[in-house]
């Protein structure tokens, strides 16, 4: 289901052994294809879409210029294009006060304010992906970044632990933890579809 | 403190995931964790809600050209050259400068070969028409000739016609003579005029 290997349709090494040579074709067609997973990543990481719109061509113009130094190492190219957005966002917060990796003080303040009540109008209207993203938001920065990883995305563990530096056993428990907190979340929020 | 209960689920919860990820129905999963068939059911629900709002996640199409428009650009100023240009991203062109490369030389070839064929053209072209001159020509003198006998031949035809004409005037002459006795007399007579 969220096994992102089966939905693969191009031959992503090639493509990215071609840019690297200098093939802009070959980057147009990788950054097509990358381009969606990637802003989503970091969209669901930030606040507004503005700032993940602003942060996203930031992400692409860096490996773009970085593309002379790439270097295979046999993992697939959407890893790579993932870990610069995701140093991509470290240095964004870096920026904004110093904050780290896993602290969305501001995130959650802006969210603390919602109520049941307001919840249920604005799940009758539709708007569950509004939702979604605020349940995400309630996670912290690790647990929220590997469930989007894990299952918008469709990395596996073992992907996941070498992006973000941490064993499977760890992604796993983080998973597991996260799915948990999330249980609540949704039924407060009348995610869950009847 | 983590508690044998959560690492318990946690175990089973990864390999539910395993198995989901696997091809297994829910309904199959739970059957094998009945103790955690709720917990499991609404994970499992959790997952395919992430799964299915991702596309209500995505940029605008604006952006993605705006993006990629304007990355060649940036990437020059950061002084970043992709050694092949935009002119040459065109994936048919080896094929063009193939086909461009055949037409020179084509051209090339005809040009060069053009005088040569001029000139056999010319050539030929002047054989037959020479040949049709000279024998127009030929034959129209040969007319001319052979009008000029054949007037000089009239005018000699003429000429005998007429000389015929007095002689049968003369025996016409001699014949109305009734001074001759027989016609033996008479044939005598033409005879003598004739000669």
């Amino acid at each position: 289901m969220f096994n992102r290997m089966k939905e693969k349709t191009i031959d992503a090494k090639e493509l990215m052994r071609m840019a690297k040579n200098g093939d802009s074709e070959a980057f147009g067609l990788l950054y097509n294809e990358y381009f969606v997973p990637v802003f989503r990543y970091i969209y669901l990481r930030l606040k507004s879409k503005e700032e993940a719109e602003d942060l996203a061509q930031t992400v692409f113009l860096r490996i773009y210029k970085s593309l002379p130094r790439f270097r295979d190492q046999g993992k697939e190219p959407l890893a790579y294009f993932f870990t610069v957005a995701r140093n991509a966002l470290i240095d964004y917060w870096r920026k904004k006060k110093d904050k780290k990796l896993d602290d969305d003080e501001d995130f959650e303040e802006k969210n603390s304010g919602a109520n049941i009540n307001e919840a249920e109008r604005i799940s009758n209207s539709c708007d569950n992906a509004e939702l979604v993203k605020q349940a995400l938001g309630e996670l912290d920065g690790e647990r929220r970044e590997v469930i989007i990883l894990r299952f918008m995305e469709g990395f596996s563990n073992k992907e996941i632990s070498e992006l973000i530096g941490k064993s499977e056993e760890a992604v796993r428990q983080i998973q597991c933890r996260a799915l948990k907190s999330l249980r609540n979340k949704f039924k407060e929020l009348n995610l869950y579809e009847k | 403190m983590k508690n044998n209960f959560d690492e318990q689920f946690e175990r089973i919860l990864d390999e539910g995931l395993k198995l989901r990820e696997q091809g297994m129905s829910v309904s199959e999963i739970v059957s094998k964790f009945p103790e955690q068939a709720d917990e499991l059911r609404e994970i499992f629900q959790i997952t395919e809600i992430i799964y299915k709002r991702k596309e209500q996640f995505a940029p605008s199409e604006n952006l993605l050209r705006k993006i990629l428009r304007a990355l060649p650009n940036e990437a020059r100023a950061a002084g970043f050259m992709p050694r092949v240009s935009s002119l040459f991203r065109w994936p048919a062109l080896p094929y063009a400068m193939a086909t461009v490369a055949v037409i020179l030389a084509l051209t090339l070839g005809f040009e060069l070969y053009r005088p040569v064929v001029d000139h056999e053209k010319t050539a030929i072209d002047e054989q037959p028409i020479a040949k049709i001159e000279t024998g127009a020509e030929t034959a129209a003198t040969k007319i001319v000739a052979e009008t000029v006998d054949l007037e000089k031949n009239l005018t000699a035809l003429k000429k005998e016609i007429s000389d015929f004409d007095k002689e049968l005037s003369e025996i016409e002459k001699i014949a109305n003579d009734k001074s001759f006795d027989n016609l033996d007399s008479l044939l005598s007579k033409i005879d003598g005029e004739i000669m």
